[in-house]
């Protein structure tokens, strides 16, 4: 069967109705023919009694055969209906014979049978009222056919019906599709849910949730890259002037000095450039989870930021009591702790401490990243995680995109990352936290 | 002539002095909104480099009061936000133009001359005093026959008394056009550059008045 609710409802309901109506007409039709059958059974009696009443009113014993034969009194060629009277001890004739009772019977004559009903009265006159049952038959069943006929005729009609009735009760399916189809992918609005039948409301609720999701979405995805560029364009004033700056120098002094500014430039441009990457490939999704020996990889980390921390007096250091294997993508931990990391060593003052620390809590492994610098204020807790935000008052020299990254990476493996601010004394705390599957 | 340049991005507000520097230009560098509003309370300067998205206070709320205050400092708008909209905003507050990052300082350069040539009630690129004229894209004097390139410091001096021919500037006046906040006057600066710029162009060039200041005559 067809897969289209359109053609099922139409083959079901007509298959149902056409079998009641089969069954409708089988029974009406099989009444009707009892009933044709009872009316001539009752039609011959009331021959019977008519013609024997009128014989003896009308003509006193003259109609009655005196003779001991029978008399055919009447006989009707249309219905072949025959009357008979004779008396009850004349000889009869042979498909009449026998010792037969007043009452209906049916009885053969010669190869055609006969409904036959005989009533004898008291002074042994015998009327004897008689039809070929073929006669009968035929008159019975035209009779019933004619009951029959009307639901023949309706049958086409109502599968019309049926087909009409179950298109347009779909039509608003259609339109839905059509009005789906006609959506611009770019700026898809939702449907209309209205006039809708109760069962199909629920789905185009459901459809304008996810388009109202997906809307959400590209309005995100939007605003990300106009961000972007627009972010693209301060390292690239910025380059811009200080290669032209670097030309006007006017001695080898000033243009050393000029080279400075304009390799920052790069490295800035280069930074952001690889952050937005690191962005693009953790929204792309899946790298492979595998088991990280994550005491050896802040180890690593540790050696790895202590020349930078060094730099600026930084005391850098590693707070984590026994071996931790985690179940996460290494690539994802490394871009989180990283991030955290290089904010902490930027915020930090001059000869000030920053400390990894790891441990475990409730099945969780923890990862905190903890600077003395000046925190932040409670109103930008949440922004500073909104790509490119950056706290006012920053010199504006890092992408603002840290935060943002590592929230998508530790998102992207079932952790979050927070921060709060240190209650016992001055600093922040960044904290990423992983269930930690044994 | 003094410069107050107003950028948040460390970078490009320091590339951006450095080039002013290159070109003659005082400059006075802020990074935040209310902070330009206030310097621009002392009226210290002749010309607004104006960044729009400033921490504390936003670039088109600063030219708003600025407009609102009676100030009519010409003001050069510098932003990322390059979409129209911005640019009709910036422009009906009272910017005397606008420039889009990332954008060559050549074009910024060239955009100052011509905002302080309009602010000076000149149309030609050329001050004239009819005696000497004075190139301010190419720092190049006029006089006569003589026809010579003044070092920075020099165009700078000149530069500001040719565009108002007529009128006395005092010592003070003069240090302030030529040096920026940080940059330490020395004391004879001054009488030093006239020497310098007179021996260039003749006597006659830059008038002392006495016990009043320089000028430069208007003949034209």
């Amino acid at each position: 069967m067809k897969r289209s609710l359109q053609w099922r409802l139409t083959f079901m309901l007509g298959g149902a109705i056409l079998l009641s109506a089969l069954v409708a007409a089988l029974v009406s039709f099989s009444l009707a023919y009892e009933e044709a059958k009872e009316f001539q059974d009752d039609m011959l009696r009331q021959i019977a009694l008519l013609t024997t009443r009128s014989a003896t009113t009308t003509s006193t014993n003259n109609e009655w055969p005196r003779q001991n034969q029978a008399r055919i009194a009447l006989a009707e060629p249309e219905s072949r209906i025959s009357v008979i009277h004779l008396l009850s001890h004349a000889p009869r004739p042979g498909w009449l014979a026998g010792n037969i009772s007043s009452g209906l019977h049916t009885l053969d004559r010669a190869g055609e049978h006969l409904r036959v009903f005989l009533q004898e009265d008291p002074s042994g006159k015998i009327t004897v009222v008689s039809q070929p049952t073929e006669t009968r038959d035929e008159i019975a069943i035209n009779s019933a056919l004619r009951t029959f006929a009307p639901l023949l005729f309706l049958l086409p009609v109502m599968a019309w019906l049926i087909m009409r009735i179950v298109r347009s009760e779909l039509r608003p399916v259609r339109n839905l599709a059509d009005h789906l189809d006609a959506q611009p992918a770019d700026q898809p609005r939702p449907l209309p849910d209205k006039g809708l039948p109760d069962e199909i409301t629920p789905f185009v609720q459901a459809i304008n949730r996810l388009l109202a999701r997906v809307i959400d979405l590209m309005g995100q995805q939007r605003r990300f890259v106009a961000d972007a560029a627009h972010e693209l364009r301060s390292p690239l004033t910025a380059l811009s002037i200080q290669a032209q700056n670097l030309k006007q120098a006017g001695s080898i002094e000033s243009m050393n000095e000029r080279i400075l500014p304009l390799q920052a430039g790069i490295e800035r441009a280069r930074k952001l450039t690889e952050q937005l990457l690191n962005l693009a490939r953790i929204q792309a999704g899946s790298t492979e989870t595998s088991t990280v020996d994550v005491t050896a990889m802040s180890r690593k980390l540790i050696v790895e930021y202590l020349p930078l921390a060094e730099a600026k007096g930084i005391d850098l250091g590693l707070d984590a009591e026994e071996p931790l294997m985690l179940s996460a993508a290494s690539e994802y931990l490394r871009l989180i702790l990283r991030n955290a990391l290089e904010n902490a060593l930027k915020y930090a003052p001059e000869g000030g401490e920053v400390t990894l620390r790891l441990y475990l809590v409730d099945e969780s492994a923890v990862f905190e990243i903890i600077d003395n610098g000046p925190g932040i204020p409670a109103s930008e807790m949440e922004r500073v995680f909104d790509p490119f935000y950056r706290l006012p008052g920053t010199t504006g020299e890092g992408s603002g995109l840290g935060l943002a990254i590592a929230r998508e990476a530790a998102a992207c493996q079932g952790g979050s990352v927070s921060l709060l601010n240190r209650s016992k004394g001055q600093g922040l705390i960044f904290r990423y936290r992983q269930k930690y599957k044994t | 002539m003094r410069i107050l340049l107003v950028e948040d991005d460390y970078m490009i507000g320091e590339a951006v002095s450095v080039a002013l520097k290159d070109a003659a230009y005082a400059v006075d560098w802020v990074k935040d909104g209310e902070t330009a509003g206030s310097t621009l309370e002392y009226g210290e300067h002749e010309v607004v480099l104006l960044d729009l998205g400033l921490p504390k206070r936003d670039g088109l709320e600063v030219l708003r009061r600025l407009r609102r205050a009676g100030n009519k400092i010409p003001v050069i708008v510098i932003t990322a936000r390059d979409g129209v909209e911005d640019r009709i905003a910036g422009l009906d507050l009272g910017a005397d133009d606008y420039l889009v990052k990332p954008f060559d300082i050549n074009e910024l350069l060239a955009r100052l001359r011509a905002v302080v040539r309009r602010q000076g009630g000149q149309a030609a690129p050329i001050l004239n005093n009819g005696r000497v004229s004075l190139d301010p894209a190419t720092h190049q004097a006029t006089c006569g026959d003589t026809m010579v390139i003044l070092s920075a410091r020099e165009f700078a001096l000149l530069h500001a008394l040719m565009l108002r021919p007529g009128r006395i500037f005092a010592r003070a006046e003069l240090e302030e056009h030529i040096y920026g906040w940080n940059e330490e006057v020395e004391s004879n600066a001054v009488d030093f550059l006239i020497y310098a710029v007179r021996k260039k162009l003749g006597a006659e060039t830059i008038k002392n008045v006495r016990g009043a200041g320089w000028m430069v005559e208007n003949l034209s």
